[in-house]
């Protein structure tokens, strides 16, 4: 007894120790960059929900008495506890008994009941967001009912506790089921269980939307159950934090009943993992089958009918895909609306169909290359040209992104009782499909443009490829919102760029296996800064009730601030990479009167920023200087010079392409704006220089 | 057939590639020998037109590489070093899929995998993809090689990973196609594969092509008495010059 728990100790510290190490030297030495300090931003967002729960709870002890009170914390710290339980049995041991690491520790003096419960112990530091999972609720309880520090000590003691139990209750669930289960049902029950851990999942952000956002409702929900609640071995996660609060007498033995409860836990796994390995542990954990497939018949395996098949065959993507629309709806009926959501008109439901259809399109088409991996190098083999490939995707996909985007938008009308008669009705059901078709094309476009499947140790996609794929696809919100001529230049702003980027990421595809493929300045970039400064800045006009148009111009100002400050940024990091590699660096980029210009603009760009977010200036006065700096920034510098370069265009057609953009781009269109925006198109064309648009703009603005 | 012209391929500072002029004729074997990280690989890819060159051209059957590239792949079947195949496919269905962007019907596409699948897969055909060992993989990548029975073939190193009784296959088969006409290239670094089945041998180090004729011949420039074997060249070549 006493050796295995030696055993078990020194293989904690050991797995604690060097992975912590690890994850220490792929932070410093990770390939992405900026997915390093996503990471960072990302653990620091849990932060942030220790205030709304404060802000929650905050209503709950206002309004409920406190057996309530104490109700609600279980319902909440329950459904946080099932969704994170259900997903330990997914990830269990036993589902991924054929991992590398599993054979590396095997194949030491390790027996598996030590690996099994030493996995338990070591995560509760190794799995740290996991550990914490429990804290954002039970610290803001203890911060409401002012419990101090040994509040908030104790919420993490039970946090980190709850956490081990769950570990070994996981393992021992998965290491039970799938062991006695037959090969051939394997995968079956898996994806089962997967399934059922993403309706939890879904299940527990509808709740905590519901909680977060609706307090008083979720109040008078749990009112009802509180004395039933209160009085059953539910509380028993809670009871520590509720012993604290009634005086402290018995809050450190329901801790030690805890600290039972998870020893117990792991006590239990350890156990099965005995048994599990006795009966061939390592075939246990096979996810799949190997029983062969039916032949099939009909035509040819197409790229459509592989992209399906690869779908449904992949059990978590499946699962994820099943679980969104749960999700999804559950947020929306639950979250700040409420059941408002319906009979809100088919302006409402056309927004929340296509959100739904743009959540969809970052499971499906958008990680299509993560899908192919190195397996590209067959369609890179065939004698079929890339862009005909990726659309057999993109059209694979049509189905199902329009298809939930069409049902969803029916339901929501039919649920709403939206007269057919309408037109409104009409119009908005033509834009879901046309947008949620885009939809498709963009994402497998912006995955085709960001993905690298040069090297097999990382992701083919950036964590930021999904924030630009979503961010640009919700700005077609402004189709939806907007009426007439703004909404037809918006759908036609939007489908160029959508073609745009669709044609540079075919191109970059091309070269996705090849490590030391260039960045170049790409019409894709352009594109997709024209509609994120057209389309964002026509929402910060349109959506905010109540503001006067000094701040709806000084919102808008520091909107295309922020756009094109990005810009600036981005186009330093392309000199930076086209030095790197020793290739030629665009003139606007090498020169000193390009790098100067580029300051210049950086710096004018970020005053405005400052100066409008600060509200130094009374008014809006800087906002036009700092919109024509970002819109030459945006429209010149980078979209301009991509046509320029990717098509081989004379500056001339590029010229009068900038002018249309800039046109379709212009808020408040108008014969003096037009007039503005073609000299300075004339100057930028005899000059080729962005200097003098910018200056002629600027003189004109004066005058 | 095979023509390169000063062909280059740099990755950032590192010259992985360094003006490679090479020829290949007709129904040739062509082996291209090197250690590891000697630019083979890097070589086949930029034939393939998956990689970009950085300097000069390739053209197979005249045509370009990099923007001729779908035309060139209705005559070259290509079998990569690690084959990664769609784990969620079977070896059939991975056919059948490659037969039809081939521009096979659905019968003929059926046919022509099924055929193949049962030489080279077996039993195993039915079966996902993710369950296959290396050596079964390698065999359903060939098998997608020789799909659109090609006139020119890309081998990356064909026996890499192989069991002996596979390697055995695999060099009868390149033996047999050798014989049937096809244009062969080769990479890799077994001596006695190159030594048997090539017509002419090239060999690259460090991106630089260092030699390029048939083994006999190398044996003889390179051997001190003549009857050096090709890994006696190999070393020989390969060998830092003496101070």
């Amino acid at each position: 007894m006493t050796t295995g728990l030696a055993s078990v100790w020194r293989l904690v510290r050991v797995l604690v120790r060097f992975r912590l190490r690890h994850t220490w030297h792929s932070f410093r030495r990770g390939g992405h960059s900026g997915s390093r300090w996503l990471g960072v931003v990302a653990l620091l967002l849990p932060l942030t929900y220790v205030g709304l729960f404060i802000s929650a709870f905050g209503v709950v002890a206002q309004v409920a008495p406190w057996p309530v009170q104490a109700a609600t914390l279980s319902v909440v710290v329950w459904g946080l506890t099932l969704a994170s339980l259900m997903s330990k049995i997914t990830g269990g041991d036993a589902v991924v008994a054929g991992t590398g690491e599993n054979e590396f520790f095997l194949a030491r003096p390790v027996s598996l009941p030590a690996l099994v419960a030493a996995r338990a112990f070591a995560s509760a530091i190794l799995d740290f967001w996991g550990s914490l999972f429990l804290l954002p609720v039970l610290a803001a309880a203890a911060y409401v009912w002012r419990l101090g520090a040994r509040g908030f000590v104790m919420a993490l003691a039970i946090s980190v506790i709850v956490q081990i139990s769950l570990t070994g209750c996981g393992q021992c669930v998965s290491l039970g089921l799938l062991g006695r289960v037959p090969l051939r049902r394997r995968r079956a029950l898996a994806t089962a269980f997967g399934l059922v851990s993403a309706l939890a999942v879904a299940m527990l952000w509808a709740l905590a939307s519901f909680v977060l956002r609706q307090p008083q409702q979720f109040v008078q929900v749990v009112s009802p159950y509180a004395g039933f609640l209160n009085h059953t071995s539910l509380m028993i996660l809670c009871n520590p934090l509720l012993a604290l609060r009634a005086g402290g007498a018995q809050a450190t033995v329901w801790l030690l009943a805890l600290v039972g409860f998870a020893l117990a836990s792991v006590v239990g796994a350890a156990g099965v993992a005995a048994w599990s390995s006795r009966r061939g542990w390592q075939d246990a954990g096979l996810p799949y089958d190997t029983e062969s497939l039916s032949p099939r018949t009909g035509a040819a395996l197409s790229i459509a009918g592989k992209e399906w098949r690869m779908l449904v065959r992949d059990r978590a993507r499946f699962v994820s895909l099943l679980a969104m629309p749960f999700l999804f709806v559950g947020v929306q009926l639950f979250g700040a609306v409420g059941m408002d959501a319906l009979g809100t008109g088919p302006r409402r439901a056309g927004l929340v169909a296509y959100s739904l259809a743009a959540y969809l399109a970052t499971l499906g088409p958008l990680p299509h290359m993560q899908g192919e991996r190195r397996a590209f190098w067959i369609l890179r083999s065939v004698p079929v040209p890339l862009w005909r490939l990726m659309w057999g995707k993109a059209r694979a996909w049509l189905w199902i992104i329009v298809g939930v985007g069409l049902l969803a938008y029916a339901a929501m009308t039919v649920l709403g009782g939206d007269s057919l008669r309408d037109v409104e009705l009409w119009r908005t059901l033509a834009l879901v499909v046309f947008g949620s078709g885009l939809l498709c094309v963009l994402a497998v476009g912006v995955g085709c443009n960001a993905a690298d499947l040069s090297d097999d140790g990382r992701n083919a996609l950036g964590p930021g490829t999904v924030y630009v794929f979503l961010m640009v696809a919700g700005l077609f919100n402004v189709a939806l919102l907007r009426d007439g001529v703004l909404a037809a230049r918006t759908l036609v702003l939007y489908a160029t760029a959508v073609g745009l980027v669709w044609s540079t990421g075919v191109h970059r595809a091309e070269s996705a296996l090849d490590p030391g493929r260039p960045r170049p300045l790409t019409t894709g970039d352009g594109a997709l800064a024209c509609v994120l400064l057209f389309c964002g800045v026509q929402l910060l006009v349109a959506a905010p009730a109540g503001l006067s148009v000094q701040e709806s111009q000084m919102g808008a100002a520091v909107w295309a601030a922020l756009v094109g400050l990005g810009v600036w940024l981005f186009l330093v990091s392309i000199r930076r990479g086209l030095r790197r590699r020793g290739e030629a660096v665009p003139a606007l980029l090498a020169n000193w009167r390009g790098q100067a210009l580029l300051r210049s603009f950086g710096a004018l760009v970020f005053a405005g920023a400052a100066c409008a977010g600060l509200r130094v200036y009374g008014g809006a006065a800087p906002a036009p200087l700092v919109m024509v700096c970002s819109e030459e920034l945006i429209l010149r510098a980078l979209l301009a010079r991509s046509l320029q370069q990717r098509f081989g265009w004379s500056w001339r057609t590029v010229a009068v392409a900038t002018f249309v953009s800039v046109v379709a781009n212009t808020s408040a269109l108008s014969w003096p704006v037009m007039a503005v925006q073609f000299v300075s198109v004339l100057a930028f064309a005899a000059s080729r220089s962005v200097l003098p648009a910018v200056i002629g703009r600027m003189l004109m603005f004066v005058v | 057939m095979i023509e390169t012209r000063a062909l280059g391929k740099r990755y950032g500072d590192k010259v992985a590639l360094d003006s490679l002029t090479l020829q290949v004729n007709a129904g040739e074997v062509m082996g291209f020998l090197g250690p590891n990280g000697s630019g083979k690989t890097t070589t086949i890819r930029l034939l393939m037109g998956l990689l970009r060159p950085t300097s000069g051209t390739a053209q197979i059957l005249g045509k370009d590489c990099h923007s001729d590239s779908v035309a060139l792949k209705r005559v070259v079947g290509y079998l990569p070093d690690e084959p990664f195949l769609y784990p969620y496919l079977s070896g059939l269905e991975f056919l059948e899929m490659v037969a039809g962007l081939h521009g096979f019907t659905g019968a003929e596409a059926r046919r022509k995998a099924g055929a193949l699948a049962e030489r080279y897969v077996g039993a195993e055909a039915p079966r996902f993809c993710m369950t296959y060992s290396h050596g079964t993989k390698k065999r359903v990548a060939l098998a997608a090689a020789l799909l659109h029975d090609p006139q020119v073939l890309i081998l990356d190193e064909p026996t890499n990973g192989l069991d002996p009784m596979a390697a055995k296959q695999m060099k009868d088969l390149v033996a047999q196609l050798a014989r049937e006409g096809k244009t062969v290239f080769l990479s890799t670094h077994l001596l006695e594969t190159a030594e048997r089945l090539c017509h002419r041998v090239a060999i690259i180090s460090a991106g630089r092509l260092l030699a390029v004729d048939e083994p006999a011949t190398l044996q003889k420039l390179h051997g001190n008495d003549g009857a050096a074997s090709l890994e006696d060249v190999f070393i020989k070549l390969l060998a830092p010059p003496a101070p």
